[in-house]
Parts: C-alpha cells; sequence; structure tokens
C-alpha cells in the first residue's frame, strides 16, 4: 500500500464523522421487532406506527354494550355498577388494542421516550416504568377512554402475552384485587396517587409477579 | 418470542454500524433512522435464512439495500445511473482531477468539516466501500458481501474513493 493510503486511512479514522444509533432508534428498533414478534405469535396485527381512530369488532362492541344494558341504574348500586362499567371497558380496550388495534400509539421500549409523549396529550404525567429486566418490556402507550375518561394506556409484554396497563390519578388508596374476566386476568389497585388497571391473558401467578413488579417500581418515594 | 430475543442477541449489537452506514448513504438524520427501523424489520422477517458467523454482514447487507431503494426512488435517476466502473472512471476523468498538491495540511477543527465534505461529494457506491473499510474496519471480503460485488471490484473502488479524497483534501506528507 503506498504511504499516502496509510495517512488517509488515519484522516478518515479519526476526524471522520462516526454516527451511532441514539438510545431514542434503539428503543424504536427495540419495540418494533418485539411487536412484529407477538404479531407472528398472535397471526393479527398488533403493532400500528400511525395512530387510527378506534374501531371495534362489532361482537367487542355488542359486549360492552350488552353489559351496561343489562346493569339497572339504581342510584344505591351506583358505585358498583360504575366499577362493572368500567371493567367491560378495560376488557374491551383489551380486546381492541389486539384485534384492530392499534396496540401503542407510541412504539418505544424507553420510558424516557414513553412518559414525555404524553405531555399535551393528558392532563397527568403517568409513571411508565422499566420491567425490561424481569422480562416485561415495554412496548410504547397510547391514549385511551375509559368511561368517558382520557387515560394512558401502557402496553408491556412477556413471552407471546401482552399486558395492557391503564392508570390515572386517584387519590382514594385501594389494596390489590383480581378478579378474572371473560379469561383474562386482571388487577387492580390504587397506591394513593394513581390507580391502576392491568389486564392480560397471562396467567394469574405471572400477572401478580407483573403487578408486583409494577407497584414497587411505581410506588411514591 | 424467541425469535425476537434471538434476533436482539445477534443482530441489534450491529445497529451502530447500520446507522453510520445509512448516514452516510442518506445525508438526512430522518430518512436514515427510517431505513434502519426498516432494514430491522425486513431482517427480522428473514431471519431463519441468517446464519450467525456472517449476521453482520446480512443485516449491514440489507440496510445498504434499504438505503438504495431509497436513493433511487427519492433521487434522479440519473444520479445513480450507471454505477459500473466504466462510468465511474469517465466521470473521474470528466472531473479533471489533478495530482493532489502536496503538504496542504488538514487540521484542527476544520478537520472534520473538510473530511465530512469529502466523504459526502463521493458518489454512493463509492462512499459506501470506503465508510465500511475507514470507519467500520470491515474486511475486503466482508465489504463484498454486504455490497454484493466482487473483491476485485471493491479494492478498486476503494482506490478511486481515496484518488478522489486525496484530491479533495491533498496529502498530510509523512513529516520528516
Amino acid at each position: 500500500m503506498n504511504p499516502n493510503d496509510d495517512d488517509l486511512s488515519a484522516l478518515l479514522q479519526s476526524h471522520a464523522t462516526r454516527h451511532r444509533a441514539g438510545p431514542g432508534l434503539q428503543a424504536r428498533v427495540r419495540s418494533r421487532i418485539l411487536l412484529a414478534g407477538l404479531r407472528d405469535a398472535a397471526g393479527h396485527l398488533v403493532d400500528s406506527t400511525h395512530p387510527r381512530p378506534a374501531r371495534w369488532p362489532a361482537w367487542v362492541a355488542g359486549f360492552a354494550l350488552g353489559v351496561t344494558v343489562t346493569l339497572g341504574v339504581a342510584p344505591w348500586v351506583q358505585q358498583f355498577e360504575q366499577d362493572r362499567s368500567l371493567a367491560a371497558g378495560v376488557l374491551a380496550s383489551h380486546v381492541r388494542s389486539l384485534g384492530s388495534g392499534p396496540l401503542v400509539e407510541v412504539a418505544s421500549s424507553d420510558r424516557h421516550t414513553v412518559k414525555p409523549w404524553f405531555q399535551g396529550r393528558l392532563d397527568y404525567a403517568p409513571p411508565v416504568a422499566d420491567l425490561a429486566d424481569a422480562d416485561f418490556p415495554l412496548l410504547g402507550g397510547r391514549v385511551e377512554t375509559l368511561a368517558g375518561n382520557r387515560v394512558a394506556g401502557l402496553a408491556y409484554a412477556h413471552r407471546k402475552h401482552i399486558i395492557n396497563v391503564f392508570v390515572w390519578p386517584d387519590a382514594r388508596q385501594s389494596p390489590l384485587t383480581r378478579a378474572p374476566v371473560r379469561g383474562f386476568n386482571t388487577l387492580q389497585w390504587s397506591d394513593g396517587r394513581m390507580r391502576f388497571r392491568v389486564i392480560s391473558d397471562l396467567d394469574a401467578a405471572e400477572l401478580d409477579r407483573f403487578g408486583d413488579t409494577l407497584r414497587t417500581r411505581t410506588a411514591p418515594p | 418470542m424467541s425469535a425476537a430475543r434471538r434476533f436482539e442477541r445477534l443482530v441489534l449489537p450491529h445497529l451502530d454500524a447500520a446507522y453510520n452506514l445509512a448516514r452516510w448513504l442518506l445525508a438526512d438524520r430522518a430518512a436514515a433512522e427510517d431505513a434502519v427501523q426498516e432494514a430491522a424489520l425486513r431482517a427480522f422477517r428473514y431471519f431463519d435464512s441468517a446464519r450467525e458467523e456472517t449476521v453482520r454482514s446480512w443485516f449491514l447487507g440489507i440496510v445498504r439495500n434499504t438505503c438504495f431503494s431509497h436513493l433511487e426512488s427519492t433521487r434522479n435517476r440519473q444520479e445513480l445511473g450507471g454505477y459500473d466502473e466504466a462510468t465511474l472512471d469517465a466521470a473521474h476523468v470528466a472531473a479533471g482531477h489533478s495530482a493532489p498538491e502536496p503538504g496542504r495540511i488538514v487540521a484542527g477543527r476544520q478537520a472534520r468539516a473538510q473530511i465530512d465534505a469529502a466523504l459526502r461529494a463521493l458518489p454512493p457506491p463509492l462512499r459506501e466501500v470506503i465508510v465500511l473499510r475507514e470507519l467500520e474496519g470491515l474486511e475486503y471480503a466482508e465489504i463484498a458481501r454486504i455490497a454484493a460485488i466482487p473483491v476485485g471490484t471493491v479494492m478498486s473502488r476503494l482506490a478511486r474513493a481515496r484518488e478522489r479524497l486525496r484530491a479533495s483534501l491533498g496529502t498530510v506528507g509523512s513529516e520528516p
């Protein structure tokens, strides 16, 4: 090799810009691959890079409507009914997110990308925890409407299962309760600042582990 | 999910190299990020056909193909057309590059800007091989696999790229 080639190499290697994929890009790629993997496993599209208006499969809308209609409107069951319709909303939202989607509007496994995304879209800052080391990677977030309110929806994954977490401000502390709904497992609790509702087709034991990990990582200081 | 995890373990370590190549081929940061994401998804689709020993060149090959497709669709075809060796030679001669001025030193803070500009001025097929060789430190054989060209072509394109860079930058003479 001509000595000038060595000098030129040295110049290029010392001075030319070597671009590096930032953490944002890495997180987006990671999330997209996870979603693609889940899509393959689930057999239908769960990924959406562009937010779409919600399109409910007919049977889901019918189910949610059916639950609301069969409940009475007597005031003394108002609290119970509110919880039932909220539960129906959580279920419908979960199923819709897995079906016509979108599962996430911001697809990133990086909580430092997902949390700020909600700014301007919600009037509160939802806690977004990183649970990847516990094998519950974050897939991303979206804005959901539950019982007429806009709330944060966070999607996590565990193996082939998707876990949806809905979280909104609620100062009434309440202990953890578990409830199976139509074959899905659900958890709910409030830590005195935020209310969490979790739903997944994950088995109860694993969902408990998810819930424990999430509660620990989002506990008020 | 094991396919996704295996993909993460084998392919994601090459994301920096992928992004660097995409940035040098596409210039625009947003386009480069899009290309890398698209390439990653495409690679995941075809992950079954990847062999562990050659994952890096396989993945970078998908990245450069994605970038060249993007270049073809967004630029005047003529700019890209006919990147065979004869055309590259003819263009080089026509541009009238003279021998480099000895002793014109590239130094200091301006060095990066000057060198980046000189790299950018190379046509994409020459820029691609010099980036893979000098910035990623890859062997000729691997560059050949990535760009889907014979090793001989890699070496002749490198020689041409170096000639043009020397013409743009001058040379740092060996200090006495």
